[in-house]
């Protein structure tokens, strides 16, 4: 189903946290615990090295105009880098401890950040103020994302809870817990569906729970293969695979797998590979739907395959 | 889509309620949200127009051209162009893609206001001071074809005036001298819905329907002795509120073709004898508000079927002059005369302490809590895996979107104006 266009080894220092591919779809950018975020064509060429952060970098996002790079990092700070030139352009501080996710509505005019500080902050980002903060959690803050219409905020934390936000009033809109089990385990990552009207979470007991979120009730419910976890350490990405005709759900796993799952049976459509060592796929980005994906280990093993006619 | 998680009545309010924001940005003169409402136009005294950003109140575009206050904004149904109309004789159609002017038109007076042809961003049709009203194609950029629209009535149409004996004064007879010493001017326009008519209102409380074919009066309603000030035609295209300088809104129901008017609700203060400065409909024609004049500071609000007043918006200290109403966010905004503010009224919804503990529940009064049979049963985990199965067999459709929102508008792809980061405000 997918043909591997490109493989580049490790050129970070320090692992690897995320891979992301620019809305135009030229680009990666992938962030590294080494402090720096290195900018790659698609075709693998390193375009430049962003510097500035001085800790490790969790995650990053393209603007929807693929002009400027959001990053948020251990230091505390979210830098906003121009990538026409590659300097900081803004840097926004308030968040008192990590800083774990970042997103931008689809204006590129509002960012969403989720620190450990166990905060949720939305930023102005042309201004490069804090508009408002949603403290409703009890841990830290592992995922953001936003609705494709930006108008609900959805955080994942390791409080165990998944919780929906008006990004409007702040209010919270909606808590999601499994209960089925008695526990609760860390949330490590939350996706909307492209129709914003499932989100999909992961937990740290390694499964991933397709919610629908009206009637607070798991649909859909996604396990590993011979009974393996997803994850049980690392916040893995997700993504949700439309292109096609196809309806599939993906995710990278802690032993260096890229699984496809069937949306409806729930079973394991596809396995890729995304390192040679067996390390965590940290990052699983996908463009047009799935057409492209580019995936990144904790080493630092960066992969891009193409969608292929073949099932 | 969090309309739908919000609380059902707040959602359902037809009208907001509340004063819960002011913005400052220069001396407002004219404002106007786009259709999908996430974007405020704001026209300044200096003829400076600010392009507001609703979500997050920050000005996202400023536009410079004009050096006279900007006296009417129109916008595209994209939400890609803006037109705009000022006291400097100019008016200018902007692309918001580059912030830059595209077409302009400039007349031999100051411009009354200027009304965007739907579905035609190269059209529009304007009233001039102390001139004919015009009727501009600017498709063209070198041969931009002005039309002057005649002021004068034709034969009154339908139902149109309040009584016979006013019907006979107003018919432009040739022999009546007074007539003849007060030229008709036209005063303000608006334009259909379906953008095929032109309604132009003069001086002496005619209002003339123009086809924008032809760019001929097909029909003429006498209102009013006393000036037009301003037309107001509903989204639903079925209402027309006339507002007139003697005191009073009329209510006129309008026939698909344009031709029949029936007065349907007069709206006049008869003991405070105000007048109204601006009026707007809600999107369903069902209510409509009106900022008023002189000292009460309020807006009032109108349901249009019974002509009752449901609501007074208080908050602002100062005279309200435009106001213009964004419906999908069900806000309402008006312009403060003395300090040129923007007053923003919205409704509010109470947070629901139960969504925050999805096992809480918020019940109207005590009750004594029934234990379920199965509700501390063991349930071993193999068979709960089995359940859990069972439990998921429905289809999810992850793609498909919802067509509308909680408030049944449908989502629409509006226009996006591109956030530029690294320049200055107005560089």
């Amino acid at each position: 189903m997918y043909s591997l266009a490109l493989s580049v080894p490790s050129t970070h220092t320090s692992p690897v946290s995320t891979v992301k591919i620019s809305p135009d779809g030229k680009f990666l950018a992938t962030a590294s615990a080494d402090k720096t975020i290195k900018l790659w064509t698609l075709q693998g060429k390193l375009v430049r090295t962003l510097h500035g952060h001085t800790e490790g970098v969790s995650d990053v996002e393209f603007s929807p105009n693929s002009k400027y790079l959001a990053s948020c990092s251990d230091d505390l700070t979210v830098r906003i880098w121009d990538l026409s030139t590659g300097e900081t352009i803004k840097i926004l501080k308030s968040h008192t401890y990590h800083v774990n996710s970042l997103r931008f509505n689809y204006k590129g005019s509002i960012l969403i950040t989720g620190s450990s500080d166990e905060n949720i902050r939305i930023w102005d980002v042309k201004r490069g103020r804090c508009l408002k903060t949603l403290s409703a959690h009890s841990d830290a803050i592992s995922c953001v994302d936003f609705s494709f219409d930006a108008s609900i905020v959805a955080s994942g934390s390791y409080d165990g809870l998944v919780r929906l936000f008006d990004l409007d009033t702040g209010q919270c809109l909606k808590t999601l817990i499994d209960d089925t089990r008695g526990t609760n385990f860390p949330v490590s990552y939350v996706r909307f569906s492209p129709n914003a009207k499932y989100v999909l979470s992961s937990s740290l007991d390694g499964y991933l729970r397709l919610w629908d979120y009206m009637n607070n009730r798991v649909v859909k419910t996604y396990k590993n293969a011979d009974g393996n976890p997803v994850a049980e350490k690392y916040s893995l990405g997700t993504n949700f695979i439309t292109c096609g005709g196809d309806q599939m759900i993906n995710s990278g796993d802690e032993n260096g797998h890229i699984i496809f799952w069937d949306i409806q049976s729930k079973e394991i459509r596809l396995v890729l590979e995304g390192s040679e060592k067996g390390l965590p796929i940290m990052q699983v980005d996908s463009y047009k739907g799935g057409e492209v994906i580019a995936s990144v280990s904790l080493g630092g093993e960066m992969r891009v395959w193409e969608r292929d006619g073949s099932k | 889509m969090n309309l739908a998680l919000l609380d059902p009545f707040a959602v359902a309010s037809d009208f907001p309620e509340t004063l819960t924001e002011t913005l400052s940005y220069g001396y407002s003169s004219a404002v106007k949200f786009n259709q999908k409402g996430d974007y405020l136009a704001s026209g300044l005294g200096d003829g400076t127009i600010v392009i507001i950003d609703v979500e997050t109140n920050n000005t996202i575009m400023v536009l410079r051209d004009h050096v006279r206050a900007i006296t009417s904004l129109c916008w595209s149904s994209s939400g890609r162009y803006l037109l705009s109309s000022s006291r400097d004789w100019k008016v200018n159609l902007w692309d918001l893609k580059t912030g830059k002017v595209v077409r302009f038109a400039v007349f031999s007076s100051p411009i009354w206001n200027c009304v965007m042809i739907p579905d035609h961003v190269y059209q529009f049709a304007a009233a001039v001071v102390d001139d004919e009203a015009v009727f501009v194609d600017m498709e063209d950029e070198s041969d931009i074809k002005i039309t002057q629209l005649s002021p004068d009535p034709v034969e009154s149409v339908e139902g149109s005036s309040e009584g016979n004996e006013e019907r006979e004064a107003s018919v432009p007879a040739t022999g009546n001298k007074r007539k003849r010493l007060k030229k008709h001017v036209t005063l303000t326009c608006a334009v259909s819905i379906d953008g095929r008519y032109v309604f132009a209102g003069t001086n002496r409380g005619w209002v003339n329907v123009i086809y924008t074919d032809t760019l001929k009066t097909i029909g003429s309603l006498k209102v009013c002795d006393s000036n037009i000030k301003s037309i107001e035609i509903a989204p639903t295209g079925e209402r027309m509120i006339v507002n007139s300088g003697d005191k009073t809104l009329r209510q006129y129901s309008v026939s698909s073709d344009y031709r029949e008017f029936e007065l349907e609700q007069k709206y006049q203060d008869v003991v405070n004898k105000i007048q109204y400065n601006s009026v707007k409909f809600s999107h369903d024609s069902e209510y409509m508000c009106a900022s008023t004049l002189g000292s009460t500071h309020d807006i009032y609000i109108w349901e249009t079927k019974m002509g009752s007043l449901v609501k007074i918006l208080e908050g602002s200290k100062e005279e309200l002059i435009e106001v213009d109403w964004n419906y999908r966010r069900c806000s309402i905004v008006a312009t403060g005369m003395d300090s040129g503010m923007i007053y923003w009224w919205s409704v509010v919804v109470p947070q629901k302490w139960s969504n925050l503990a999805p096992d809480f529940e918020e019940i109207e009064e005590n009750i004594d809590y029934e234990e379920k049979e199965d509700e501390f049963d063991m349930i071993d985990s193999d068979r709960d895996s089995d359940r859990m199965d069972a439990k998921e067999q429905s289809e999810v459709d992850v793609v498909t979107r919802e067509e509308k929102d909680a408030r049944g508008f449908p989502f629409i792809d509006s226009f996006v104006i591109d956030s530029v980061l690294t320049e200055t405000d107005g560089a």
